[in-house]
């Protein structure tokens, strides 16, 4: 693992799957310029250095510096332990932000992950902890990974405050099953859940009608669950929202999501010293009062008037998802993208709506680190891309062969 | 036709391909940051200020997420029927129960 290559990197952006990137490949990799422009807050950010410091805790052998203001960082990964895992992650970014790489990182572990997270579990900025379980995880089948895979959502933890807590378990592989995978197939089903702490539970109730009604056009089965939590398990902050998943007869989960987010600013003041305040403040005339973080690069405005507000939108968005097409939605096409450039040394292939910034990005990540580079072709027939690649035949050296 | 059709076709996935791999500098992801030109400013002789950047630009391509956001005026279109009748060969259920008012 002493790679005498160092893979260099600019900017904060990307910088997840840099370092998933460079822990998988067992590359050292030196980001530079990181916030270099910030003058209040320069360098990484408090979920940024929370995340290295998650990495440190699944890996063994690791080493981390970071310049004095903070914005360089050389990583230098170590071997993938795994294991029984605790971490809180600080309410600026939501779980699913730390847990999404640790989902990519846990098969190739040297024993099976058993990771505990507290913080936030559904918010607007990143994929909540519902599209996780109920759309992430069951695409892992598809490679092989399935015996008791786990996500557990025992609090419930709206923004800003969090409060929430999760439990995750991956057992470990050898190696990705190769994919191929471009049937679409139609639309059987429509699942969902709303979720509802400290509000009213017509809340969630009022959000699964409106949601309903707009779907039950196209299809009877759709069912909506409404997941009410009280007491111990609700969290720090009110709040509710709605995830939606649409199966088709061929497998394929396509998903949209939306939380409710109030609009004032007396949201963010028990959140101490804000690392990236710098955003609410340069953006702060535009964004009204938003509340500090990256929320406040939102650009919709999520504090529905109503609960049926928030149902029509989110039925409208699984709308836009379906008629985009493909076999794995927007917010899968990393992993995706990722397991079959990690996948077996066999032709892999998945069909996808059209390619989001933040996969064109892993695609050039994925080129740097380990060296795939994928045949993207569109299907004129109903505007979908398709994506093939040679897999780099991936094998977790850490698992005992037994 | 179908000649013209596959050299539309080939032309598009060249396209795509350079627009990922080859064109790292001037896509549209990293458009924000660089909206504000950066002067240096003579101060002194020693020493140079910098001009602060002013980010501009509010996208969640800007931040660390796989999510996209939707636009909520990009929405308003599913509110026509024409539009959500559109997508009804998308279903399983396409044929049986053609008529199905809201």
């Amino acid at each position: 693992m002493a790679g005498t290559t160092i893979l260099r990197f600019e900017g904060h952006n990307y910088l997840r799957q840099r370092l998933l990137l460079a822990t998988l490949s067992g590359k050292t990799v030196r980001i530079d310029n990181i916030r270099p422009e910030d003058e209040d807050n320069p360098g990484l950010t408090d979920y940024e250095a929370s995340f290295l410091r998650l990495l440190e805790k699944v890996t063994n052998g690791c080493s981390v510096e970071i310049s004095y203001t903070g914005t360089t960082v050389v990583y230098r990964p170590g071997v993938i332990i795994g294991g029984k895992i605790h971490h809180d992650c600080p309410p600026s970014r939501a779980i699913s932000y730390f847990l999404e790489p640790m989902i990519a990182l846990a098969p190739f572990a040297k024993t099976p992950m058993m990771l505990t997270m507290t913080g936030v579990t559904n918010d607007n900025v990143d994929v909540s902890i519902d599209t996780l379980r109920t759309v992430l995880l069951p695409q892992l089948k598809r490679y092989g990974i399935e015996d008791s895979i786990e996500l557990k959502i025992s609090k419930r933890g709206a923004p800003p405050l969090g409060g929430g807590e999760i439990f995750f378990r991956s057992p470990i592989i050898r190696t990705l099953k190769p994919l191929q995978y471009t049937t679409e197939g139609q639309i059987k089903r429509i699942r969902g859940i709303a979720y509802a702490t400290r509000v009213s539970p017509s809340m969630a109730n009022r959000t699964v009608e409106a949601a309903r009604s707009l779907l039950t056009r196209y299809i009877p089965d759709v069912y909506i669950y409404t997941d009410v939590y009280k007491g111990a398990e609700s969290g720090k902050s009110p709040g509710y929202a709605l995830t939606l998943v649409a199966e088709s007869n061929t497998g394929v989960l396509l998903s949209s999501e939306c939380a409710f987010q109030p609009r004032s600013k007396s949201g963010s003041a028990p959140m101490d010293v804000d690392q990236d305040e710098a955003f609410t403040k340069s953006n702060g005339a535009a964004a009204g009062q938003g509340e500090g973080g990256v929320s406040s690069m939102l650009v919709n405005d999520y504090s529905f008037p109503t609960p049926e507000d928030l149902g029509v939108r989110t039925a409208r968005l699984l709308l836009q998802e379906i008629r985009k097409g493909g076999t794995v939605d927007s917010v899968s096409q990393w992993l995706n993208v990722l397991f079959l450039a990690l996948g077996p040394e066999d032709v892999g292939k998945v069909r996808i709506g059209n390619l989001t910034p933040f996969t064109i990005q892993y695609l050039r990540d994925i080129k740097s680190f380990l060296g795939v580079t994928f045949k993207i072709k569109p299907d004129p027939e109903n505007r979908t891309v398709i994506l093939t690649c040679l897999g780099t035949g991936y094998t977790n050296v850490n698992k005992n062969v037994q | 036709l179908a000649r013209a059709e596959t050299a539309f076709k080939t032309r598009k996935r060249v396209n795509l391909m350079h627009l990922v791999y080859q064109s790292e500098e001037n896509m549209g992801i990293d458009g924000g940051e660089e909206e504000e030109s950066e002067e240096d400013v003579e101060e002194g002789g020693l020493f140079r200020v910098k001009k602060r950047k002013v980010q501009k630009s509010r996208s969640l391509a800007l931040v660390d997420t796989c999510k996209v956001e939707v636009l909520a005026g990009d929405l308003v279109e599913w509110g026509e029927e024409d539009n959500l009748e559109s997508l009804r060969h998308r279903f399983i259920t396409a044929k049986p129960n053609p008529e199905n008012g809201e």
